[in-house]
């Protein structure tokens, strides 16, 4: 095994080869720019580019692998050469400073005296209109002399323009240099959308094309583990991917397709031995929470409490709701909201009859706060989770379950005789539907009541699956059969059923949306699982 | 090929569906100044680079954008210094500092380091441009009147200009229009001007009571695509990508804009081929439904329409903006254009006005209104929006507000 560090904050500190092979999921966006970027010539259009995601989705590495492919190919590199804005840049206020601090990279990278030289002549200037006249006139006269243009990539682009920037005056003269400066395209990021941008008074209103980042599908996301794996060869950890598999498509819906969780639950997986899926949320928080608690301690008292406040809530509220929960009066709420926005902590997204509600976007910032908060939320957490794993155990490990519950089924039935197979669970309740209701419910009872003689968590894992088994029977009288024999002698905690008693509820009520919209994004998503397996439309898939 | 720009200035082959457009305003521009008048994103940047990068002969553009400008004397450096550092023009511009020193002798050792940065920086700190620029603007466009090539000067945005100067220093804004409206009808004066608007111009300066200092503009304003046009830009489009779209697929791409407005069209067309890429199969009617519905109509060009929703509470005073609402509404939830009556009554009702004389002027001038904004478009005798995509998305958010 070698080793390839990848700097899970600090992409640009990885080496780009290490990033190229991990890089899943964007190839496209990649190669789309790219080939605007090559396909120029001077005088043609110049597209700039507004990339949008919540943090860790990987737009810093985009950056990165764009300018590391810029650079590597003669064709890119005679006509481009990509200048990085670090992110942390706060000592810019004025277009005045962006463009001495790109001037001084440009500098940097090629050595050019002329581009030294102009730099020197501006970085003690206090006269804003020569620093930026004269700034121009080097980057004019290095396009004219070497035939490149520059790819200025800036991060945090909603920091830069809400709140380090801000003069409307000073983005007015932005537009200008990027509209006129024949010799530049701008590539930028934001995790979140940005007043600059979106309001129509504004003077960049719509003048990038915008790119939302979204997260790693599950697929990608285990073809992002494999390549980690690869890189490093290490040979175990590949093996070990396909048992880990079903652990990690539970873990999705905790994590989202999010790369950088994604990255740490390799370092926490290849380094550990880890027994369960429930461990591994645990470590995953656990190694995020540094970087979480610091976060925190950046933001205002005020807002923070809100953040809280809307992570415990269902996802989705408004200001009103959030207003009464925190007691806080509305308009102070508004305005605190808005500044979370700008920051990129929450987001507003228009759902139905125009209602603006207020998210999250970071989903596992948000478990993070639930999982801090008590334990009853803990333990809903748990239970979710426990349910994913078990949708999505393997084969054998549902083969294995299956013929416990053919057995107890027989022993109800008595006179049935079932075939074993690896879907029996399925066909034994197709058998059992066929019975009349008092023999059905009869039949349930007894089953269920057997299970409480196995070992307490054996007796919840068959209930799930007979549960599973009904849903995807389209039966709910069994479900409600199941649900009512396992809270009557299993367990009577309903947060340990919730997804299906959910279910239920949302299939015999016709799926009023309502029931779903006051339900988190993950216990949102186990239910869509059952309702699918009710439609037929899931495949119980084999990895 | 044409490929969309969102957002930025199509240049080249990029600004399409132009040509007729274009070859009017050279025709005018013979004997007229142009006022290009359109809502944000209807490609104005994109006609006056047009201008510039394919004069016709007898004419030599010089683009300058003015939105950064907040002085009168900013403005007059901005356009000397453009002047300067053309090759045609700068002759003629020089000779207002021939024979002396300082500038004078800076123009003439211009060395090729100094480019348009170096001469506005000596222009604003070594002359009195920026002190006595009626004076220079005088005297420059004297000098440039009878070029040849005639001078054609196209200024983007320039309604923030005056804004940005008025807001400082009412007075000044008011010379540097009058100044300016003097150099465009100087007599016999062959330089022209082609000045780039929002719709929001003329109601500024009407604001300022200054609207008489553009009153010699000749307006053209943009107006979507012809229908012809819009199937000729998507067949392009995708023919730039080596895809050959079904017919009866492309006309579902126009049924569901509706009325062409080319940035509407640009980003669906865009965001069909990156759906299109992503999914890596061929484009489908599924496809396209899902890039309008959620990336023309739900992301982020949704935003464009808020504006227009939002520019009503602006613009349009007291009771009327509730009576434009009202009716807006109405017009957003009818499944066909609305008559007169419909909505004169609509009128009335909100006002809470009777039927007068007086009530049917007020309620025609607030639909020229609408119409001048692009809200809304008159078809004998009936109304409907102007956009089918602005129709949808007002239904949605606002069309069941009781108004």
């Amino acid at each position: 095994m070698t080793s390839h560090p990848i700097h899970s904050y600090r992409p640009q500190r990885t080496a780009p080869e290490d990033l190229e092979a991990i890089f899943v999921g964007r190839e496209h966006l990649l190669e789309e720019m790219l080939g605007r970027l090559k396909d120029w010539t001077p005088g043609a259009s110049r597209q700039h580019y507004l990339i949008i995601g919540p943090r860790g989705i990987g737009k810093t590495n985009l950056l990165t692998l764009i300018a590391h492919r810029i650079e590597r190919s003669p064709e890119l590199n005679a006509k481009w050469v990509p200048l990085a804005i670090a992110e942390d840049t706060y000592g810019i206020t004025r277009i005045s400073d962006l463009l001495i601090e790109s001037v001084r990279i440009l500098g940097d990278k090629t050595g050019e005296s002329s581009i030294r030289k102009a730099y020197d002549r501006v970085r003690f200037d206090d006269n804003d209109a020569r620093v930026t006249d004269l700034t121009l006139d080097a980057f004019r006269h290095f396009h004219k002399s070497s035939g490149r243009g520059i790819v200025l990539m800036v991060e945090n682009l909603n920091r830069l323009l809400e709140r380090q920037i801000k003069q409307k005056a000073e983005i007015h003269l932005l537009r200008k240099i990027l509209i006129e400066e024949d010799w530049l395209i701008t590539i930028c990021t934001s995790p979140t959308y940005l007043n600059a941008v979106t309001q129509p008074e504004e003077p960049l209103f719509e003048f990038f094309k915008v790119q939302l980042l979204p997260e790693l599908t599950q697929r990608e996301q285990f073809e992002m583990l494999k390549k980690r794996a690869a890189l490093e060869e290490n040979i175990a950890f590949e093996n070990y991917l396909s048992e880990f598999r079903s652990r990690l498509r539970a873990l999705y819906h905790f994590t989202g397709g999010n790369p950088r969780l994604t990255l740490m639950l390799y370092d926490l997986v290849s380094k550990q031995d880890l027994s369960g899926v429930t461990m591994e949320l645990d470590l995953l928080l656990d190694q995020i929470t540094p970087f979480y608690q610091d976060r925190m301690k950046e933001i205002p008292e005020q807002q923070a409490k809100l953040l809280e406040a809307m992570a415990l809530m269902p996802e989705g509220c408004t200001p009103t709701e959030l207003a009464e929960q925190v007691r806080m009066a509305p308009n102070q709420v508004r305005a605190l909201l808005t500044r979370l926005a700008q920051a990129g902590y929450v987001r507003a997204e228009e759902r139905q009859l125009k209602k603006t509600v207020y998210i999250i976007p970071e989903r596992f910032f948000r478990i993070w706060h639930q999982m801090n908060h008590s334990r009853e939320v803990r333990g809903r957490i748990q239970y979710l989770l426990e349910f994913f794993a078990s949708w999505y155990a393997t084969r054998e490990e549902r083969d294995h379950i299956s013929e416990q519950t053919v057995a107890l089924l027989i022993k109800a039935f008595r006179d049935e005789a079932i075939g074993v197979r690896s879907s029996a669970a399925i066909t034994t309740v197709h058998i059992v539907s066929e019975r009349s209701m008092p023999d059905l419910a009869e039949g349930i009872d007894t089953v269920i009541k057997d299970l409480a003689h196995l070992p307490y968590d054996e007796a919840v894992e068959i209930a799930r699956t007979l549960l599973r088994s009904a849903f995807r029977a389209a039966n709910l009288n069994i479900v409600r059969g199941v649900l009512g024999a396992v809270t009557s002698h299993l367990s009577s905690e309903e947060i340990l059923w919730a997804p299906y008693m959910i279910a239920a509820e949302y299939l015999q009520s016709e799926r009023d949306p309502a029931i779903l919209n006051r339900q988190h994004p993950e216990m949102r998503e186990a239910v869509q699982l059952l309702v699918d397996a009710f439609d037929n439309h899931s495949a119980e898939t084999d990895e | 090929m044409p490929k969309p720009v969102i957002g930025g200035v199509p240049r080249g082959e990029d600004l399409f569906g132009r040509e007729e457009l274009i070859e009017n305003l050279w025709e005018r521009l013979e004997r007229d100044n142009v006022l290009l008048v359109a809502p944000r994103r209807f490609g104005k940047t994109g006609i006056m680079y047009h201008l510039l990068d394919y004069p016709q002969e007898g004419f030599r553009p010089i683009f300058i954008n003015v939105e950064h400008i907040l002085t009168a004397g900013d403005f007059m450096v901005e356009l000397m210094a453009i002047l300067l550092r053309d090759h045609h023009f700068a002759r003629a511009v020089s000779s207002l500092w021939q024979g002396t020193k300082g500038f004078g002798r800076f123009l003439q050792n211009l060395p090729s380091s100094i480019d348009l940065g170096g001469i506005k920086v000596e222009l604003r700190e070594k002359t009195d441009v920026p002190e006595k620029w009626i004076s220079y603007g005088e005297r420059v466009m004297s000098l440039l009147s009878k070029e040849e090539p005639r001078l054609l000067l196209l200024l983007d945005e320039f309604a923030v200009m005056i804004d940005s100067i008025s807001k400082r220093d009412s007075e000044e804004a008011k010379r540097l229009l009058h100044w300016f409206r003097s150099a465009r009808i100087a007599p016999d004066t062959g330089t022209r001007f082609v000045i780039g608007g929002s719709i929001n111009l003329i109601s500024t300066l009407d604001a300022m009571r200054l609207v008489d200092t553009v009153n010699d503009l000749s307006v053209e304003r943009l107006q979507p695509f012809a229908l012809e046009t819009a199937a000729a830009y998507v067949k392009a489009i995708f023919a730039s990508r080596d895809i050959d779209l079904d017919s009866e697929l492309a006309d579902s791409i126009l049924e569901l804009v509706g009325e062409p407005v080319p940035y509407f069209l640009a980003v669906l067309l865009m965001a069909i081929l990156d759906r299109q890429r992503a999914i890596g199969s061929p484009i489908s009617a599924d496809t396209i439904k899902a890039a309008f519905e959620e990336d023309l109509l739900g992301g982020a060009t949704s935003v464009v329409f808020q504006h227009y929703r939002s520019r009503i509470d602006q613009y349009y005073p007291g009771r009327e903006a509730q009576v434009a609402r009202a009716i807006l509404g109405m017009l957003s939830r009818a499944g066909r254009p609305v008559q007169h009556d419909t909505l004169y009554h609509i009128f009335l009702q909100t006002y809470r006005k009777p039927p007068s004389p007086q009530a049917n002027d007020e309620f025609i001038q607030l639909m020229k209104k609408l119409d001048n904004d692009f809200y809304i478009v008159s078809r004998d005798g009936a109304y409907d929006f102007f956009s089918r995509v602005l129709k949808l998305w007002w239904k949605t958010h606002y069309g069941f507000q009781g108004e």
